[in-house]
């Protein structure tokens, strides 16, 4: 049974997704899939947006290469239920090698590419407010240029839930029906819903690196120790840290957040590199 | 959680409102280590090098540089079983415009006022802005007040006196208030701001219901119609709901808890239709006022509801839409009593839009004609002056139709003869018609002094023809004869034989009556005729 205000969170979130879908042509429009606990949500939101009809929308998803071998396990399984595809740069950086170009290129520019591509101009996401300082500042219906770029400066006015979700010949649109969630809601959703999230959330003995106090990378190798460990955030393998934990359900998992000390944040090295660092990349046409 | 709370923050630019949100989310232990510590980087690199908790705050690059807020900030905090969702506002007068979007959408007010400035244009506008969006719960900060101290003491004269200003200023608004002093920066007063948010999340009803429901999209499944519908609060689905614009009795079948809609009658129903139990306004004629984001254009369309319909003028306090909007006065039901204007070319967001319906003329009748306010009566008799001051009389402007003007244009190919004079009045008659049929008030000021020409325009514009026949003796006339026109020769004729008329509403006698007087027999009779 869900609580009042994840009600009333679910209710703003398919109001927006049926918003969109009602004034603009589904072919235009694309669900970004990331295959972490945020795309499942909305992976949920959509289908009950849509119920009784499957789902009509794209998802599409940007591999780096680099993704957990468990991610794409969940990915080829969700792909059976839903409209997916994928989509590679062929650049085929490396994060040890690449540094910072790597997620600039096969995140942000391989993004970009895939809507070039699909001629896609509407895409949804799973960002949230409460992730990261200029994430806090983006509208639900972001205006993107026609080179996906955004400028905070230009955002529309928005008072939900009158969204304004029309198109014009030279703008994009992002839409992001999670953005009023937090993580713990996140939770708690998928928790009374029962949804299936990637099995890297949950706590187990897994072969890690340590890589700063309290912090350790997952290691497919021989090299490395073994740990219970967890993950909060799932991106790309050698970019994404992981926690010592005990939570091997759900319901240990949203305990464990409610007497978290830090947030998810600093297990993303894309979100925690320099200040400001989302922002920039938004202004890039990162979601 | 039980509920969910949303709040502004708002007031002057630098009257401390990142300082006190941050020491809000401190205090209701909200703020994680890594968040603290960033903040604390923060006030090491733009600020004096001692925690500020506006660094808690502000998002983007430019803002953390400049110490201002631009855009509204999104938060959340959990407190008292609560989510508790915070729109930061930038007090900057430039962007005065982000600060009215959100007050759109929240349940109460946080109004800061530093003690050392007082209360600042801005605070004023914010004022305005709150209470047109119907903003009930206003909780006022006088902030700062360590720095106004004396001897280590608060000034607490000050604080009084700066209470006692804030008081009278608020007599005119009808917000339920309470005037808090604090520090920010020293933790002071925080707590009884927290306890005040808590007390106003109490009194919001959850069981309160506005039975609005807006169509988004009709969808089809196994050959039955269902439909995704949109709407604010509770809705009780025991009333009797009625299908609008059409205005016709339905039957909710069933209302599901991802909001999909049946209805037992078989009908067409699509986007943009509304179904309500209670009363809802069905016009396309809609006073307003609107708070503009950049100039408006000559392409633009509203959006309420789910209803986006081309604007075909705009005036200032109103405007006529292509189609009717389904909506209510924004006094009656926040929610539905409001709209973006959005341009049609750009499709950006120009506008938001409060609807104000309550005048008695554009009422909850759908597509009610307007009234035309016929002033006959010979030339010089103060026909268009007593217009004028009809004219002022309502708070939606009528349009003023002079014959006098007229001739200069449309009727400029008229002369004095019988035959022009009879054409000069039935065109006039012919706009006013027009313009009345579109829901628009009509000042007309014109001789005709033809009865039976007077008695077939009453026929042509109907119920809503209203004659005022302004009464005055030749000899009077030709004595405030300020035009000169009973000097002229060629209209000798008009100024004779002033047929009086059956068609007459009322007749104002300026031979005895002083302006001031015949007004109020005018307004008297609007009043008792339920006109104003």
């Amino acid at each position: 049974m869900l609580c009042n205000h994840l009600k009333q969170l679910q209710k703003q979130s398919i109001e927006l997704i049926r918003e969109v879908c009602a004034t603009n042509n589904y072919n235009d429009m694309v669900v970004f899939y990331s295959i972490g606990k945020d795309s499942s949500v909305l992976l949920d939101l959509f289908k009950k947006a849509f119920y009784p009809q499957s789902i009509p929308i794209k998802f599409l998803h940007i591999d780096t290469g680099w993704k957990f071998k468990e991610m794409y396990e969940f990915r080829d399984k969700i792909a059976k239920e839903i409209d997916l595809l994928v989509y590679k740069n062929p650049a085929n950086l490396n994060p040890y090698t690449d540094g910072r170009r790597y997620t600039d290129v096969m995140k942000t520019e391989a993004l970009k590419q895939a809507l070039q591509k699909y001629k896609f101009r509407i895409a949804f996401g799973g960002g949230r407010r409460d992730e990261e300082k200029s994430r806090a500042k983006e509208r639900m219906v972001s205006i993107r240029d026609e080179y996906n770029r955004w400028s905070p400066r230009s955002q529309n006015p928005e008072i939900p839930p009158l969204y304004n979700t029309f198109l014009s010949d030279k703008t994009n649109l992002r839409i992001f029906p999670l953005s009023n969630w937090t993580e713990l809601d996140i939770w708690r959703y998928i928790k009374s819903e029962n949804i299936d999230v990637v099995p890297l959330y949950f706590a187990k003995e897994r072969n890690v690196i340590k890589t700063q106090p309290g912090m350790y990378i997952m290691s497919y190798d021989k090299i490395g120790e073994t740990k219970k460990v967890r993950f909060r955030t799932l991106g790309c393998y050698p970019l994404t840290g992981a926690v010592e934990s005990d939570a091997q359900n759900v319901d240990d998992i949203i305990s464990e957040l409610e007497k978290a000390q830090y947030t998810e944040r600093i297990t993303r090295v894309i979100d925690y590199d320099t200040d400001g660092s989302m922002e920039i990349k938004k202004k890039e046409g990162y979601f | 959680m039980e509920k969910l709370f949303k709040f502004i923050c708002c007031g002057n630019v630098d009257d401390g409102k990142s300082t006190l949100i941050g020491q809000l989310l401190l205090n209701s232990g909200n703020v994680k280590v890594d968040q603290m510590e960033d903040a604390k980087k923060a006030s090491q690199k733009n600020g004096s090098g001692v925690f500020e908790p506006a660094f808690l705050l502000d998002g983007l690059l430019e803002e953390r540089e400049q110490q201002i807020t631009i855009d509204v900030a999104h938060r959340f905090f959990d407190y008292d079983d609560t989510r508790f969702h915070i729109l930061d506002c930038p007090g900057h007068k430039q962007y005065t415009k982000n600060m009215a979007i959100a007050a759109a959408e929240a349940d109460a007010a946080v109004l800061v006022i530093d003690i050392s400035k007082g209360i600042q244009e801005q605070t004023l506008k914010h004022l305005d802005i709150c209470s047109y969006f119907q903003i009930e719960k206003l909780c006022i900060c006088i902030t700062k007040c360590d720095l106004s101290s004396v001897n280590g003491k608060w000034n607490d004269e000050k604080i009084l006196d700066l209470t006692e200003k804030i008081k009278s200023i608020l007599t005119k608004y009808k917000f339920d208030y309470t005037i808090i002093p604090v520090s920010s920066m020293q933790n002071i007063g925080i707590d009884k701001v927290l306890d005040k948010l808590v007390e106003y999340k109490n009194t919001i009803d959850n069981q309160e219901y506005e039975n609005i429901i807006h169509i988004q999209d009709c969808k089809f499944s196994n050959g039955k119609r269902y439909y995704w519908v949109r709407y604010n609060k509770n809705l009780d689905l025991t009333k009797n709901y009625k299908l609008y614009p059409e205005n016709i009795d339905i039957t909710i079948d069933k209302l599901s808890e991802n909001g999909v809609l049946t209805i037992k009658e078989d009908m067409d129903i699509s986007r943009g239709h509304c179904i309500a139990a209670g009363e809802v306004l069905v016009n396309d004629l809609i006073r307003h006022y609107t708070i503009w984001f950049s100039e408006p254009t000559n392409d633009m369309v509203i959006k309420h509801g789910t209803r986006t319909v081309k604007i075909l003028n705009y005036y200032e306090n109103s405007f006529k839409l292509q189609e009717p909007l389904i909506f209510n006065n924004i006094t009656d039901v926040k929610n539905n009593g409001w709209g973006i204007i959005i341009d049609n070319l750009t499709k950006k967001t120009i506008g938001c839009a409060v609807f104000l319906a309550n005048e008695n003329t554009y009422s909850s009748k759908s597509n009610k004609k307007g009234n035309v306010y016929w002033f006959t009566g010979l030339s010089g008799a103060g026909k268009t002056t007593l217009a004028k001051e009809l004219l002022n009389s309502f708070s939606l402007k009528p349009i003023l139709l002079d014959a006098d003007d007229l001739r200069q244009g449309v009727n400029s190919d008229l002369g004095y003869s019988k035959e022009d004079r009879i054409k000069n009045v039935d065109r006039i008659a012919h706009i006013a018609n027009l313009l009345a049929s579109q829901g628009f008030n009509v000042i007309v000021t014109c001789i005709s002094k033809e009865a039976s020409q007077r008695a077939r325009i009453k026929e042509l514009i109907g119920k809503t023809y209203i004659e005022i026949f302004v009464d005055r003796s030749i000899e009077n006339c030709q004595k405030y004869d300020t035009k000169g026109l009973y000097k002229s020769i060629n209209r000798d004729n008009m100024i004779n034989n002033y047929q009086e008329g059956s068609s007459v509403s009322l007749i104002i006698d300026t031979n005895n009556d002083t302006i001031e007087v015949s007004k109020q027999k005018m307004l008297n009779y609007l009043k008792s005729n339920n006109l104003i």
